[in-house]
């Protein structure tokens, strides 16, 4: 945490999408983000987000690889990873745990249903 | 009518004249002898000329008595009985002995015999108790006089009757000259017998029994020639029997009159019995086997009328027919057979049906009648060998032919080509496929289509709640808002028109036709000309082959790649498209569109292709995804292909084939020239 608000970092291809997230939730938190997993882990580093918010289908790495890329360096093990999945499939559900996600939303994402997700979140004590 | 009334007065004379002839032999009482023919002449009469002719009987016996001894009573007595015993007899012979035709059947020949004796019974007991009651006999001499009465009778009608009855119907013999000269003979021994036996010649005397030696001849009549000649030879001995015995010669002459001639009358009267009853078997073996010759040839013709029918049924059979013996060889062979598999019946008869099966699979034929023999017929569809050695697909029937006690003596197997059902079977069975692919495919486009066209949607609506919630955005964000969710909307637009062209691809297609690839890249270029300049692009064609495709889809095809050549580029250096023909062969040619954009990673080269893949971020790069799918399905449509290599930061080449002809290219080039048009010159 750098400053009052808690930071959130949110890697997703989509520029418009990004912008809206940042638009639903820059009241509350302070908002970076990235077009792709490329340089995540330096930008984390960099801004030591409290929650990141990954998507998962994107060209290059998935959200998933970049997410066990994450777990695997020892500084940010336990930061909260939430995925953006573009269905609803078990599947989806059971790979995002098992490579260390904390949690998941189902795309479309719905404004209150991220706020409540990100708060959720952020009062879990690590 | 007057026919009639001369029938009747000749019965009556008849009767009278053989019952005066009668009563000049009357012995024992004037009124009763032992020779009475009338008794004959009238049952004989009254069966051909009809129970109605009685009077005829009743007048002519009156009179005979009247004129001869007796009173009006007596007479009339007499004549009544002598007419009832007729009449009876008639009736009866009508019906139970079958009426006129009594000497064909064994049968009617005993119950004619039973029937003179009951009548005759009735006419001597009437007769002689009218005599008794008028006084002309005394009690006392009833017995004889009865007796008398009764033979006479029953000789004179079992001899006299049916010879009648026999003459009077039509002849069913053949005459030859052979039968003449057996009858000649026939004759000739009998009477030569008759009158040894009878007459003075040889002076028999009585109570030698050689009586008996007339019935060789009766025999043979009876045997060789039917009832005619058997009555005949009867009357004809009894005649001359009775006038020799009334002289005092033969076996029974020696008594008083009377007794002799009863004793010939019992004779007489035994013998015609027998030798008319064996002439009736005779007879009516005779008819028999007549009948029999007829029913065998009528079954003969039946059966062969029936065995040329099937046999036509088997031959006019389209499917082959073949029948076997026990050990399945083959026996017959239509011509259905012949079509089918190209044997003639030579080629195959005795030959094992193994003959017809695939090389190797001997085994399954061998089988298959396996399971004919135990008795169940079986169907199967497999394949048989031609006799020119190709396989035909035929559907199989292999049944068990039983004969009378049900024992298997035979096979009988019908093939039918269903070559053509397998050949639809087939093409349903891929069709089928096809629709299922194109179905699950359909199915996976759908569900594409709708998530690409949910993303254009859904920040229409994520802005549009922006724009209506968010109170602290400034006029600059909210018209960023709003530009926004016009480049959703227009976004969407583009991607529906993408989808609608993918589809026009295949319904919108026109005829194939010569294009010239030259000049249509050409064309293009010039459409991408101002474009190509501002970012300092160049494009290089190479000559390009006249190949056969729809010139618009074609068209299409070439902005769609150069369009891509543009988008991807590389933005560090120029970009420099090179078009060239790469090989012509068996009907295609290939050319290459070759870049040097940013290129892509090989193993992404089938992604390419696939609606709405992509391979960067939503957003870096214009367009749906769809151009490199309309591509393709172009290609599909023309019958050739697409395929992509790259090299990610070198360029990529997209390889292009298109059907073409040597003959299709001289001619558009002929007829290009014809227009005045300067064409690519073929390569």
């Amino acid at each position: 945490m750098t400053g009052e608000k808690p930071h959130v970092l949110m890697v997703d291809d989509d520029d418009e999408f990004r912008m809206i997230v940042r638009d639903w939730i820059n009241h509350r938190y302070d908002f970076s983000e990235l077009p792709s997993g490329e340089g995540l882990l330096e930008e984390m580093a960099e801004v030591q987000p409290d929650v990141v918010i990954m998507d998962v289908r994107m060209p290059g790495p998935s959200g998933f690889k970049l997410c066990q890329a994450m777990r695997a360096d020892a500084r940010f093990h336990s930061v909260p990873v939430l995925f953006l999945t573009a269905s609803k499939d078990d599947v989806d559900f059971v790979r995002s745990l098992r490579v260390g996600g904390t949690a998941f939303l189902a795309k479309p994402v719905d404004r209150k249903d991220l706020l409540y997700k990100l708060k959720e979140l952020l009062l879990t004590p690590v | 009518m007057s026919r009639r009334f001369g029938e009747l007065a000749f019965l009556l004379l008849a009767y009278f004249i053989a019952g005066k002839l009668g009563l000049r032999l009357a012995f024992v009482n004037a009124s009763a002898t032992a020779v009475w023919p009338a008794t004959g002449i009238a049952v004989g009469g009254l069966l051909l000329l009809g129970r109605g002719a009685w009077p005829a009987i009743f007048i002519g016996a009156f009179l005979t008595n009247l004129l001869t001894a007796g009173t009006t009573f007596t007479s009339l007595g007499i004549a009544a009985g002598n007419t009832l015993e007729g009449v009876v007899a008639a009736y009866l012979i009508e019906r139970l002995a079958q009426g006129r035709r009594f000497l064909l059947r064994p049968r009617d020949v005993f119950r004619f015999t039973g029937i003179a004796a009951a009548a005759t019974t009735l006419s001597a007991t009437l007769g002689v108790s009218t005599l008794m009651l008028g006084g002309l006999a005394a009690w006392t001499t009833i017995g004889p006089i009865w007796l008398t009465w009764w033979m006479g009778d029953m000789a004179g009608c079992l001899l006299v009757t049916p010879l009648i009855v026999s003459w009077a119907a039509t002849s069913s013999g053949e005459w030859t000259k052979a039968r003449a000269a057996e009858a000649f003979a026939l004759s000739a021994l009998a009477a030569a017998t008759a009158f040894a036996v009878f007459g003075p010649a040889l002076s028999i005397s009585a109570g030698s029994s050689l009586e008996f030696l007339c019935f060789p001849t009766l025999l043979w009549a009876a045997y060789r020639f039917g009832p005619r000649a058997t009555t005949l030879a009867l009357a004809s001995l009894s005649a001359v029997a009775s006038l020799s015995t009334l002289h005092g010669f033969g076996p029974f002459a020696g008594k008083s009159p009377n007794e002799a001639l009863l004793l010939l009358q019992a004779f007489m009267i035994v013998s015609a019995a027998t030798m008319m009853s064996l002439s009736a078997v005779v007879a009516a073996h005779r008819r028999a086997v007549q009948d029999l010759r007829v029913i065998h040839r009528q079954l003969e013709e039946r059966i062969d009328r029936r065995s040329a029918e099937l046999a036509a049924i088997v031959e006019t059979s389209l499917d082959a027919i073949i029948g076997t013996d026990a050990e399945a060889n083959i026996r017959s062979w239509n011509s259905g057979a012949e079509q089918l598999l190209g044997y003639a019946l030579e080629e195959v008869r005795g030959r094992s049906i193994t003959l017809l099966a695939p090389p190797g699979r001997e085994e399954e034929v061998a089988r298959a009648f396996e399971t004919a023999r135990t008795g169940m017929s079986e169907y199967y569809e497999t394949q048989r060998l031609c006799k020119n050695g190709d396989l035909v697909d035929v559907s199989i029937i292999i049944s068990p032919v039983r004969d009378a006690s049900g024992e298997i003596k035979g096979f009988s197997a019908i093939y039918r080509n269903i070559a053509r059902r397998k050949r639809a079977e087939r093409e349903l069975g891929r069709k089928t496929e096809e629709l299922m692919r194109s179905n699950s495919e359909l199915s996976l486009f759908a569900s594409i289509v709708s998530h690409e066209l949910q993303e254009p949607l859904r920040k229409i609506i994520a802005f549009g709640d922006l724009l209506t919630q968010s109170d602290s955005a400034t006029e600059t964000q909210r018209a960023g808002y709003v530009k926004r969710m016009q480049d959703a909307s227009r976004r969407m637009q583009r991607l529906i028109e993408d989808i609608l062209d993918l589809s026009r691809v295949t319904t919108n297609a026109r005829p194939v036709e010569p294009v010239d690839l030259g000049e249509v890249a050409e064309e293009v270029a010039a459409d991408f000309k101002s474009r190509f300049e501002h970012v300092g692009a160049r494009i290089e064609t190479a000559a390009l082959p006249v190949v056969l495709g729809d010139p618009f889809q074609v068209r299409q095809l070439f902005q769609n790649l150069i369009g891509n050549a543009l988008k991807f580029r590389d933005k560090e250096r120029p970009l420099v498209l090179r078009i060239s023909e790469l090989a012509r062969a068996d009907g295609f040619a290939t050319f290459a569109f070759e870049d040097n954009g940013i290129g892509f990673e090989p193993e992404h080269a089938q992604r390419l292709f696939k609606p709405f893949q992509r391979l960067h971020r939503r957003g870096e790069f214009e367009g749906s995804g769809m151009g490199l799918a309309i591509c393709q399905r172009i290609l599909l449509r023309h019958g050739g292909a697409i395929s992509a290599r790259g090299e990610l930061g070198r360029g990529a080449t997209f390889e292009v084939t298109l059907p073409w002809s040597e003959k299709i290219a001289q001619a558009a080039a002929e007829a290009l020239a014809a227009q005045g048009k300067s064409a690519s010159p073929p390569a």
